[in-house]
């Protein structure tokens, strides 16, 4: 049996697609989600996360500060038992991006909202009466670029 | 900037598309792989993924959102003024456009990827490698690029013709480094445009260098055993005299002429004697330049004899 709930957080490594390569930098998910079993070791469910990372690009000339926040609900195919399941999730994203760039008299702050796509997929370890190791990969599409992320974590189950 | 300098500021690109960075004068891609051919020993880009650079609006100036996309749009805006410098000044340079840039390709050969900024000899194509210093990125360094550029004029130089100048042959590689100064420094008026990027004493033209013995390749050697930056800065330098001397302008014209003359002489010693440029120079100047170029070819050169000169 799947458990019904589910909250967790963990720290991830993602790469932010840019203008012609990834931006590679840490950071940290949150995320709550929910499962019902309907036949055997196959459940339902949906999960939302919270994704933020932060990078910063400086030379003396100038400074690019990026701050990044995404929210993603998916809605999952999970597979497995209470020691350990697989789950395979898509859905919508919104992405917002705030872009800070200063040097040479230049000083521009702009937020950027990117919708998209999320396709991820987690295996879930059970430990302790509660705890869930989660390991998690995704792929998101943020209007014309496609970021990709792997991460690890830990949750507590209800 | 006018003075040297750098900063950001708005420019006009002659861009067909910003976001995909493509126009008349180069179109910019993500990745892809420069390959060799295994019967041929020729050097291919294939293409990677288009660029995709996300800008926004501010005071009618449009501003890339990430660093890669302030440097692919800088380097166009490099290689087209370049490209008007030396369409203004009366150099055939135009059959090289529109030409391609590629930011991180896979190379066959890794080391390569020591180069921030490279021109790909065959493919007129540039690659782009990420940069870890804290000066302006050398893609975005107008001399750099302009350097980089010269290498693609030195190929056409040397081949447009019925010359086929190796330009793996190590004497080769020095005068194309040395052009390459040679057009970074004389388009900038600049000896030492290296500098905002990366401090490079040694690369810079003043004061003078002088060619020794040990410049020069005494015979096949692999590829990284030879430098031919040192005997390279030689010839620049000897250039920025005959600058000093003259103009940029007729300095650079000069040594355009030269290489294209060096080329169509040297076949028959396989294009290793490039002194020949020197007094390809020499050849074509007249009156003070000419005596002055020759006390400068006296000094740089002691061991060479150049002809016409006293």
């Amino acid at each position: 049996m799947i458990a019904l709930w589910q909250l967790g957080l963990g720290v991830d490594a993602t790469a932010l697609s840019s203008a012609s390569q990834v931006e590679l930098a840490p950071g940290g998910r949150l995320w709550v989600g929910t499962a019902r079993p309907v036949a055997g070791p196959l459940a339902l469910g949906s999960t939302l996360e919270v994704q933020g990372t932060a990078y910063r690009a400086r030379t003396d000339l100038y400074t690019i500060d990026t701050t990044f926040l995404r929210a993603a609900p998916t809605f999952d195919l999970n597979v497995g038992d209470e020691r350990a399941c697989f789950q395979l999730g898509v859905g919508p994203a919104v992405a917002a991006r705030l872009v800070s760039l200063q040097g040479g008299g230049l000083d521009v702050d702009t937020l950027r909202v990117e919708p998209g796509a999320r396709a991820r997929t987690a295996v879930d370890v059970a430990f302790g009466a509660h705890g869930v190791f989660r390991w998690q990969v995704a792929l998101t599409t943020r209007a014309s670029q496609l970021d990709y992320d792997a991460g690890i974590g830990l949750g507590w189950r209800w | 900037m006018d003075d040297g300098t750098y900063a950001l500021v708005p420019r006009d690109l002659p861009l067909a598309d910003p976001f995909h960075v493509s126009g008349e004068v180069a179109t910019g891609f993500r990745g892809g792989a420069i390959v060799v051919g295994l019967k041929s020993l020729e050097a291919e880009y294939h293409e990677g993924a288009r660029m995709r650079v996300q800008a926004v609006e501010e005071d009618g100036a449009w501003v890339p959102l990430d660093e890669d996309g302030l440097i692919a749009w800088s380097f166009y805006h490099h290689l087209a003024s370049a490209r008007d410098q030396l369409v203004d000044q009366g150099h055939d340079i135009q059959p090289l456009f529109p030409l391609r840039f590629a930011y991180q390709p896979t190379f066959a050969l890794d080391f390569l990827g020591v180069e921030n900024a490279a021109y790909v000899a065959g493919t007129g194509s540039f690659v782009i490698m990420p940069d870890a210093f804290d000066g302006v990125p050398l893609a975005a360094n107008a001399g750099v690029v302009r350097h980089e550029f010269g290498h693609a004029w030195f190929e056409r130089l040397t081949t447009a013709g019925p010359i086929a100048a190796d330009s793996e042959v190590d004497p080769v590689r020095a005068l194309n480094e040395g052009f390459a100064d040679m057009v970074g420094s004389l388009l900038l008026d600049d000896p030492a445009f290296i500098d905002p990027s990366l401090p490079l004493p040694e690369r810079h033209l003043v004061p003078e260098h002088v060619a020794s013995p040990e410049l020069y390749a005494s015979g096949p050697k692999p590829v990284l055993s030879y430098d031919p930056y040192a005997l390279g800065s030689v010839y620049a330098s000897f250039m920025w005299n005959v600058r000093l001397a003259s103009s940029p302008e007729e300095a650079l014209a000069l040594a355009a002429d030269a290489v294209v003359t060096w080329a169509t002489q040297a076949a028959d010693d396989g294009y290793r004697d490039t002194d020949r440029f020197v007094q390809a120079v020499l050849d074509a100047t007249e009156g003070d330049l000419h005596a002055t170029s020759c006390q400068a070819a006296g000094r740089q050169f002691p061991d060479r004899v150049f002809e016409g000169c006293p």
